[in-house]
């Protein structure tokens, strides 16, 4: 059961994929185009101003809350939300609000980061898998096809318990799993563009191999690459929760999203308020990038109307 | 067509082996067998036995080949941490997880494709912005909060507002403690949480595969054939639009139905259903190895052969793939 | 005189769009006499598809704004009822269309997607249904038919698939076939062979025949009557004689000279008509050729042309006199006197 997200080449495959053949060439014109489209999403936009307050929130506020995320004060545990404690305590006696902050620093900096070494690396092996062909080809996607059919999170719960709670071990594991979704969109756009005449009039006038892949066909990608990378940065989040909430991805005490709700479990009954913050903060940060990753799909490959054919 | 099949089990087999190396290699690495510590005055001679006992002083490739032999036999060795024989462990996990599984299959397959198809028939309408808003909110919604969500509610605040003895849909295990497998409605009390956690994102996704899909093929020219030959609207809809349409989704519930054995992790720990997903987590922190090696064999196995009926459910569909 | 098959009478169809309101048809009047082959000819966006699938029934009231009358056999179809409009789709009227790969279902059998009119028209069971759709597969010229039935479109050659796309048409014997760029899609030598194929099977079913095509060619051997469209409107109509020997519209003449033809010498070159297709939103003022038309005069711009009458059923839409007509047309390069 896709209990998980539906990572990298979940729907982003299916929705994208039938129309990259047609929409790819993105000349500069087109981009204000894309731009002025993706502009006229309200929802879109509304979530680029909710994440963009979430973002601030999370590197200023706990300079501002007051307290410390890991400052433990035994006399006020579990108290409910109240003017001194916005969002309650915890079973320690710490601050919810400040954690709560302090944890999406930690959740969105591994979403970010994974997303973007994932975008990297999938597009640098894409690339040259889709434009070298044949064997190379051929084996890497053997091998991403392997990857893909293994349960997700069991290889990822293997993984970071071998491997330690630091966010770099887990940012190095998730990373592992989800450059395969870039790399086979980035090669499926570059088998489809090498056929092309423009591809042919650069080799005639004498363009190398490495100047042809960098300037004619990965530009042409960015497109697609950048909607799979906000899927990329949804599904890391949901991961990296998902992981530290089991246990197996960040340890406490650096307090994620993830483990702050493994905390909360603990205490559900006696203060289920802190089962709500952090799950909403996940939930909306998601949100909004779904929604952006929405609109930019729509502004830079719009449905074509069903017009008159004649 | 008949060779279509041959092909591709004869080519699923290597990748069951290859897998199975994988494997082994893998859980072997970061799940060395521990013996089972703690016990102060353990001594290097015990230990070294126990080793020996398990065949850990065996060359890995050996070690690996009595493995396979064993599991294939179905000889599945016995948890070091319960000293029960892992196989039965493992079915009964697995037949848990498969009631669940197919249950929230079901539920999500009915109303996912409903709703999908009404979008996609009434594109841009309010319901279809409702419905595609509400997709949008059920993709985004981790389940494990949902989950912990639906406990709170049902177990804390609906007892509480409604004065009940009992939850009306139970938040933990499977049965009453104590009556197992005697009541049918005792079960679907304790299914029908976990169910709805787990079929909110999974109606989420497949009525937007669904409404892509259909959006698709509405726009196909053969609808316009069948229109211009006077046949009712209602057959155009399902004998030609959706026929196709269904074809991706198909291939996707099968490749799911292969994920159900190990894809239920989170839902089913924090409802504590006895299923794969608890036993897993529970050999994994207490190192407990051959039942780890055996659960992510069993659950890959499950994932290849799945992925296998998903393609040859793909030629079944389509006649276009069926000499690819 | 007996009255026409079809009339088309004043047919407007308009499309809104993010763009503003597209007028595919503006204004068309057209007959078509049973047992008639009329050949509508124009380029992309004359209007040519748009006129024939509203015919059809395939373009609802939600997806266009229709005003008009088309006369069917007495019925005006674009007041009637939908249920009783699905009577008359694949039993009287039918229509054969441009692409045969993506006009047919991929994922059922050919002899069930023909078998199916048989279902939704007659009484009739299944399994009698698909021994028809085998019989009028035969007919239309597919070797083993009976296995072939069985088998899928991806299956079949171009040429055979709109063989049995014409199967599926003429199953119920229709009072008029409608042929939407029957060979567009199809290679030079099939496309005889399916033209042919139309022709001797209109007689034996004694269908009225209309041929949607851009390509003069086409209509030239198979054609009775022939209506040149452009932007929406017809702006000639006349027989086949008429139209090659006589022709009386500037569009039509650049038609004519931009076809090759056998009997061109090399010196003559191809004249395409200079210009783009007018824009259907922003249709030009007066006559919509006006921009292109090397004859163009002053009240072009401002006037409307009628489609007047000028010789028996020849009539033409254009603000050039009679005499200055025919002056222009039998200088032309290429034309016979």
């Amino acid at each position: 059961m896709p209990e998980m997200p539906p990572t990298v080449p979940g729907i982003a495959d299916t929705a994208l994929t039938p129309r990259v053949e047609e929409e790819i060439t993105l000349t500069l014109s087109q981009r204000q185009l894309a731009w002025r489209r993706f502009k006229q999403n309200k929802l879109a936009m509304a979530s680029i101003f909710i994440l963009a307050l979430i973002s601030v929130a999370v590197v200023v506020g706990p300079f501002f809350t007051g307290y410390n995320y890991h400052e433990q004060d035994f006399t006020a545990r579990l108290e409910a939300p109240s003017a001194q404690h916005w969002m309650g305590t915890d079973t320690l006696g710490r601050d919810e609000l400040t954690r709560v902050l302090y944890g999406g620093r930690v959740s969105i900096a591994v979403g970010l980061g994974v997303a973007i070494v994932a975008s990297l690396i999938g597009t640098l092996i894409g690339a040259l898998a889709g434009f070298y062909g044949g064997r190379l080809d051929n084996l890497l996607m053997r091998v991403t096809d392997l990857f893909l059919s293994i349960p997700f999170l069991v290889v990822l719960v293997i993984a970071a318990n071998a491997l330690g709670g630091s966010v770099l071990a887990i940012v190095a594991v998730l990373a592992m799993f989800f450059w395969m979704g870039d790399a086979r969109i980035v090669r499926g756009v570059i088998l489809s563009l090498k056929e092309k005449e423009f591809v042919e009039a650069a080799k005639a006038s004498g363009a190398s191999n490495r100047r042809i892949i960098l300037s004619h066909l990965v530009p042409n990608t960015m497109g697609p690459i950048i909607v799979n990378t906000t899927l990329a940065v949804v599904a890391a989040i949901l991961t990296e929760s998902v992981l530290s909430f089991l246990g197996f991805g960040i340890q406490p005490p650096v307090p994620t999203w993830g483990n702050l709700l493994n905390d909360a479990q603990s205490a559900m009954t006696l203060a289920p308020w802190l089962v709500w913050f952090p799950g909403l903060a996940i939930f909306i940060t998601v949100l909004c990038v779904n929604f952006i990753g929405d609109g930019l799909r729509d502004a830079l490959d719009p449905q074509q109307k069903i017009g008159v054919s004649e | 067509m008949g060779r279509y099949i041959i092909r591709r089990v004869v080519y699923a087999i290597p990748v069951i082996l290859i897998a199975s190396i994988i494997v082994f290699t893998v859980i072997h690495i970061t799940t060395p067998p521990r013996p089972p510590a703690r016990s102060a005055g353990v001594t290097q001679e015990a230990l070294a036995e126990y080793a020996h006992h398990l065949g850990l002083d065996k060359p890995g490739w050996q070690q690996y080949l009595i493995w396979l032999n064993n599991f294939i036999h179905l000889d599945w060795g016995t948890s070091i941490v319960t000293g029960r024989p892992v196989l039965p462990d493992i079915q009964t996990a697995l037949v848990n997880s498969l009631i669940l599984g197919i249950a929230a299959t079901v539920v999500s397959l009915s109303v996912g494709i409903t709703l999908g198809v009404y979008s996609a028939l009434h594109q841009y309408s309010p319901g279809d912005h409702l419905m595609s808003g509400a997709a949008f909110m059920g993709i985004s919604m981790p389940t494990f909060w949902l989950a912990l969500l639906m406990q709170i509610l049902f177990g804390f605040y609906f007892t509480q507002w409604f004065h009940l003895s009992e939850p009306m849909f139970y938040t933990a295990g499977m049965y009453k403690p104590g009556a197992q497998g005697e009541s049918m409605i005792d079960l679907l009390r304790h299914m029908v949480l976990p169910v709805i956690v787990i079929s909110v994102q999974v109606i989420a996704v497949y009525s937007r595969y669904m409404r892509a899909s259909m959006l698709e093929i509405l726009q196909s020219d053969f609808l316009r054939t069948a229109r211009s030959k006077g046949i009712r609207e209602k057959r155009v809809i399902v004998r030609h639009a959706m026929r196709n349409a269904l074809i991706p989704i198909t291939t996707q519930v099968a490749i799911d139905l292969g994920a159900i054995a190990s894809g239920l992790i989170v839902t089913e720990t924090i409802f504590q259903w006895p299923g794969m997903g608890p036993l897993f987590i529970e050999a994994v922190d207490t190192g407990d190895y051959p039942v780890v090696l055996a659960w992510v064999m069993v659950t890959v196995f499950f994932v290849i052969v799945f992925n296998l009926i998903a393609d040859i459910l793909y030629a079944v569909l389509d006649p276009r793939i069926r000499y690819a | 005189m007996s009255e026409p098959l079809l009339e088309i009478k004043d047919l407007c169809v308009q499309f809104p769009t993010v763009d503003g309101l597209v007028c595919a048809v503006d204004g068309i009047s057209l007959t078509v006499d049973r047992g008639e082959t009329l050949g509508v000819v124009g380029e992309s966006g004359s209007g040519k598809s748009v006129t024939f699938l509203t015919v059809m029934g395939l373009i609802s009231d939600r997806q266009a704004n229709i005003t008009g009358q088309v006369i069917f056999k007495g019925r005006d179809l674009v007041q009637l009822p939908k249920d009783d409009m699905r009577a008359i789709q694949g039993n009287e009227i039918t229509m054969v269309f441009q692409d045969p790969l993506t006009a047919l279902n991929p994922v059922h059998k050919v002899g069930n997607q023909i078998a199916e009119v048989f279902v939704a028209h007659r009484d009739i069971t299944k399994a009698n249904a698909f021994g028809e759709a085998v019989r009028l597969l035969d007919l239309v010229g597919i070797p083993k038919a009976r296995d072939r039935a069985s088998q899928y479109p991806h299956e079949y050659s171009g040429g055979m698939r709109q063989r049995a796309m014409i199967a599926m048409a003429l199953a119920l014997d229709p009072d008029l076939l409608i042929a939407d760029e029957p060979t567009t899609a199809l290679d030079v030598t099939v496309q005889a062979q399916i033209l042919d194929l139309i022709d001797r099977l209109k007689e034996e079913f004694n269908a009225a025949v209309v041929l949607v095509t851009h390509d003069l060619g086409v209509v030239a051997e198979h054609c009775d009557n022939i209506a040149v469209m452009y932007a929406g409107k017809v702006v000639e109509f006349g027989s086949a004689r008429d139209i090659y020997y006589d022709s009386l519209h500037p569009y039509t003449w650049g038609l004519l000279g931009s076809v090759s033809r056998l009997d061109k010498t090399r010196a003559e070159r191809l004249n395409p008509i200079k210009g783009l297709p007018p824009s259907l939103i922003h249709v030009p003022p007066g006559c919509a050729f006006h921009p292109r038309c090397p004859h163009v005069m002053p009240m072009c711009s401002t006037q409307v042309p009628e489609l007047l009458n000028i010789d028996g059923r020849h009539a033409s839409a254009c603000h050039l006199s009679l005499e200055e007509k025919k002056r222009v047309f039998h200088g032309v390069k290429g034309a016979r006197p």
